[in-house]
């Protein structure tokens, strides 16, 4: 597959603050990437970087085979953005936004026209069409802020965060187009704080943390390398000692590596204790391994610091 | 640069004031309020100075003009800084449209406001003021292209040299009624005293508001405010030079977070 980002040895500083760290990565056409991490992890620098906002102190990034900064206007010619913000002019309705940006990045009448009215349908705002973007609701104007960022002819499109605020069904909108954007060959880089969105869009994960990649791979991949399944007994009052079982507030905790969880075995040995005969156990919570505890695996309960 | 993309920038910022025009009617407003309580005492001054057709508005309504002109720059700056406030600076650096083709659309739009309300304000005072230059309506209006075009890059200078919107607005209010007052806009500059008359010779204000005052007063026509012209196009060129320099050293704006 051919690669649609290529980022080689990237680092960037601010004000001797390190925000990204000799980042390597590749991307493919028509992949989802979804970029992940805790806040001030690097992605929102990250994405900047990779769509020129601003410069890297260090490394190279080549769009699509071309190195980052030459032939500036042939590159952004396949770039779409939305940016972490809502980013549209709320004196405008909401064609008079989509077509503006049309023109803005180069297209003609005719192909304004139509791309309006594709996206229109696409995130349902037809019937909207001619409302002022100030009047819309927070869904729908997030709709319409990811909808500008397609407004082109763009072969990698950036979504930074794009559903924050969306109701459900704006949500559901956004994630169908991103689908069709990657049947369509085009490369998607998608951040979001949602990871049932990540799971939904079956994306590729790339998780930054301290200005580093420390994971990246397929869903499966890393639930299966950094999630840990855990098994709570809650108990009314005092906690029983059991061998294996950590205390965690008003609970014991029992986790373990996805490979090594065989609950059933697990919880008999437990119940079967002879400590835990004198506790009144009242509850048992079982977490799944899923992209939630990987997540949670891969933080290791430690956030960093603000971009 | 591309023309196709300074006109999709042209055409963006002319939705934008289009759909918010109620600052520009309101600065076309006040000076014709404005106008009528001044137009005694100006009628007064200029017979003193040997005017006797004058009716006042000779004096009146340039000054108001450009004093509301001065005021219209703020236009600029928010023209340039909303970009920020509203998040699309990004989308517009990353769209094909260079930053040169952007700062040359909007300042394309920018000037055909100056340039409108200057134009109003002296059609609506010939209706309602009766202000009728006894010189060339040719060199009028060549003056009023050329000064329209020094207060847009006024207001490009001031853009291009700040970070903060508000910081501009401050520099662009301060300065315009300096240079407004400065130049003649409230009172004949040869009332001034001495260092003041000719610390307004590197005012554009007063070199505008002097040849109006030729075509008004004086039968005043190209020829006759050829200097003023030329003094005019030449603070133009230095606000284009320094704005351009300005870009180059600060291109990011912060807008109003």
């Amino acid at each position: 597959m051919p690669k649609a980002i290529e980022l080689v040895h990237v680092g960037k500083k601010f004000k001797n603050r390190t925000i990204l760290k000799d980042i390597n990565l590749v991307i493919n056409s028509g992949e989802i990437i979804g970029l992940l991490g805790p806040n001030g992890a690097g992605k929102s620098t990250l994405i900047k970087i990779m769509t020129g906002l601003i410069k890297q102190d260090y490394g190279e990034v080549y769009l699509l085979g071309r190195q980052l900064g030459q032939q500036r206007r042939n590159t952004n010619a396949l770039l779409g953005l939305a940016p972490q913000q809502l980013a549209l002019y709320p004196q405008l309705t909401v064609v008079q936004n989509l077509k503006n940006f049309g023109f803005i990045n180069g297209l003609n009448q005719t192909e304004v026209n139509q791309k309006t009215s594709d996206l229109l349908a696409t995130f349902a705002l037809t019937s909207i069409k001619k409302q002022l973007a100030a009047d819309l609701s927070g869904g729908q104007k997030r709709r319409l802020h990811s909808a500008i960022a397609l407004m082109n002819n763009a072969k990698i499109v950036f979504l930074d965060e794009p559903t924050v605020g969306a109701d459900v069904t704006s949500r559901d909108k956004i994630l169908n187009a991103v689908k069709r954007l990657s049947q369509q060959g085009i490369t998607v880089i998608y951040t979001t704080h949602y990871l049932q969105e990540i799971e939904d869009l079956n994306a590729k994960i790339v998780f930054l943390n301290h200005g580093k990649i420390e994971a990246i791979g397929s869903k499966e991949k890393i639930i299966q390398q950094y999630a840990h399944p855990a098994i709570e007994l809650w108990f009314q009052g005092k906690l029983p000692t059991i061998a294996g079982w950590k205390r965690k507030g008003n609970c014991l905790e029992y986790k373990t590596a996805p490979a090594n969880f065989p609950v059933a075995m697990i919880l008999k040995s437990a119940l079967t204790d002879n400590e835990i005969q004198n506790y009144q156990l009242q509850e048992i919570k079982l977490s799944h391994s899923n992209l939630e505890s990987a997540y949670r695996g891969l933080i290791k309960g430690g956030i960093s610091h603000e971009a | 640069m591309k023309l196709r993309q300074i006109s999709a920038v042209t055409r963006l910022n002319m939705h934008l004031q289009l759909a918010e025009p109620s600052v520009q009617i309101i600065m076309i407003l006040i000076p014709i309020v404005m106008a009528p309580f001044m137009l005694p005492a100006a009628k007064a001054q200029l017979l003193v100075q040997g005017y006797h057709a004058a009716n006042g508005s000779e004096q009146v309504v340039p000054g108001l003009a450009v004093l509301f002109s001065f005021f219209s720059v703020q236009l600029i700056i928010q023209n340039f800084f909303n970009e920020a406030t509203y998040n699309t600076w990004d989308r517009l650096q990353v769209s094909i449209t260079s930053l040169p083709e952007i700062i040359t659309g909007k300042a394309i739009i920018a000037y055909i406001i100056q340039l409108l309300q200057l134009i109003a304000v002296v059609l609506l005072s010939s209706v309602l003021f009766n202000f009728s230059p006894n010189g060339s309506w040719l060199a009028l209006a060549v003056t009023l292209i050329i000064f329209s075009a020094c207060l847009t890059f006024f207001g490009i200078l001031l853009v291009s040299w700040t970070d903060s919107a508000s910081f501009a607005l401050m520099l662009s209010n301060f300065l315009g009624v300096l240079m407004a007052g400065l130049g003649g806009s409230l009172s004949p500059t040869n009332s001034f005293p001495d260092w003041a008359q000719k610390l307004a010779w590197f005012d554009p204000a007063y070199w505008a508001l002097s040849a109006i005052k030729k075509i008004s007063l004086d039968h005043g026509n190209l020829s006759m405010i050829k200097t003023n012209l030329i003094i005019l196009i030449i603070i133009t060129s230095l606000f284009v030079l320094l704005a351009l320099l300005g870009f180059k050293l600060k291109p990011l704006k912060a807008g109003d977070h």
